[in-house]
């Protein structure tokens, strides 16, 4: 990526069915899926029958009836995918699982306002929304109207599996000045015979085997994005 | 060879709760709404069935980008170092291209029991920012925890790459 991210992460997003009541970090560690030391220092956010979030080494886990997300903020990435391959493809493996995201964001700086408001005029030309345009052009501009979200997706589908690669960009709340940029690239996987599901293994091999192109792709296409600013700024 | 010293892991910190925006919009049809499903969310709000608030905000978590990634295969084991053979990863490579000492003293606690002759690692050097916002480059080795078939997986197609490697160096 050509601009440094100031903040960012990866995550991976399971959709089945879970019991969130199990997954704990001592339940964790004596699984051997993470160390005693990493339990023993673990930080519980919410423990609830049907929703469990706590952070545990560098990731952190959170845990719906149909969710299963567990999120990370530090490269190597892959330890993700590793983390997931062994919960679900060996510990978990009865577990049916229907879907899965692989989820790449970054906030990254384009240097002024001024600049982003560029960018999101050439990814949302103002012109094309007529008299409305003009009154969102002309409003104050501390009130900073304009594009506010914006997602393109690109389809899938082979024997077994199909999806989308879904990008998001919007303005970042999490860089100062108003002047970053926040995007997410999600790559959707789903079951194409949802019905013919039997636990985990499948879909979670599948998951392992796509997870590094899965973050060069989202990488690239971020890439695209971060060169707009050189576009607005020459 | 070269030997190469790793900076220190500091603990990861809680993650700020972030804004989102209220939904607006009518609900969308099922057929678009279904990435939503898989897509990471920016902030986690307080689920309705929960009943007196349980949410505890989390605070800002470290950042790691990297700058460059090599997969290491440790080759052996000495007394103060091991030695390993990279694959460059940030250069997409797929062949082990060099070799390379590190200190035992930069694997860290949790990790060193995965240390041993045919481990995987990632060796990571980048920018590191903290959750107060301070930045510095860093060098990490996080090993591998793979399951049975990646790692099966993994080490046969290590041997075919091996194999092809000594027929190129035969037909020269």
């Amino acid at each position: 990526m050509r601009i440094e991210p100031e903040l960012g992460g990866v995550s991976i997003v399971l959709v089945g069915s879970f019991n969130p009541s199990i997954f704990s970090p001592f339940w964790l560690a004596k699984q051997e899926l993470v160390t005693v030391q990493e339990a023993d220092a673990a930080s519980v956010i919410v423990i609830h029958p049907e929703f469990v979030q706590f952070e545990i080494g560098l990731f952190i886990i959170s845990v719906e009836p149909h969710k299963f997300s567990v999120e990370c903020t530090r490269a190597p990435w892959i330890s993700l995918a590793d983390f997931v391959s062994r919960t679900f493809g060996e510990t978990l493996v009865h577990t049916p699982l229907r879907q899965f995201g692989i989820n790449r964001n970054v906030h990254f700086g384009v240097g002024t306002e001024q600049a982003r408001n560029r960018i999101g005029r050439l990814l949302a030309p103002i012109e094309l929304w007529g008299d409305w345009g003009k009154e969102i052009d002309t409003s104050d501009p501390n009130l900073r109207g304009g594009m506010v979200s914006l997602t393109m997706q690109q389809k899938w589908s082979d024997t077994d599996f199909k999806g989308a690669i879904n990008t998001t960009v919007q303005p970042s709340s999490r860089i100062t000045g108003n002047s970053g940029i926040y995007v997410q690239v999600n790559d959707h996987v789903e079951s194409v015979n949802p019905s013919a599901v039997d636990g985990a293994f499948s879909i979670v091999s599948f998951l392992a085997s796509r997870f590094e192109g899965s973050i060069d792709k989202s990488e690239i296409i971020i890439d695209q994005v971060m060169a707009l600013k050189d576009q607005v700024t020459k | 060879m070269r030997t190469v010293a790793t900076g220190s892991r500091p603990a990861g910190a809680p993650v700020d709760v972030l804004p989102r925006p209220a939904p607006t919009a009518e609900t969308k049809s099922k057929e678009q709404n279904f990435a939503a499903t898989t897509a990471a969310e920016q902030k986690y709000e307080l689920k309705p069935n929960l009943g007196p608030s349980v949410l505890k905000l989390r605070s800002p978590q470290s950042f790691l980008h990297a700058l460059q990634e090599w997969e290491g295969y440790v080759t052996s084991i000495g007394d103060q170092t091991f030695t390993a053979r990279l694959i460059d990863k940030t250069a997409k490579s797929h062949i082990e291209e060099e070799t390379a000492e590190f200190l035992l003293d930069d694997v860290s606690d949790s990790d060193r029991r995965l240390l041993r002759e045919g481990s995987i690692f990632r060796w990571v050097i980048g920018y590191l920012k903290d959750a107060g916002g301070s930045k510095r480059r860093v060098s990490e080795i996080v090993f591998r925890r793979l399951p049975a078939w990646t790692r099966h997986d993994l080490l046969s197609a290590r041997a075919r790459a091996t194999e092809i490697t000594k027929g190129l160096a035969w037909e020269e």
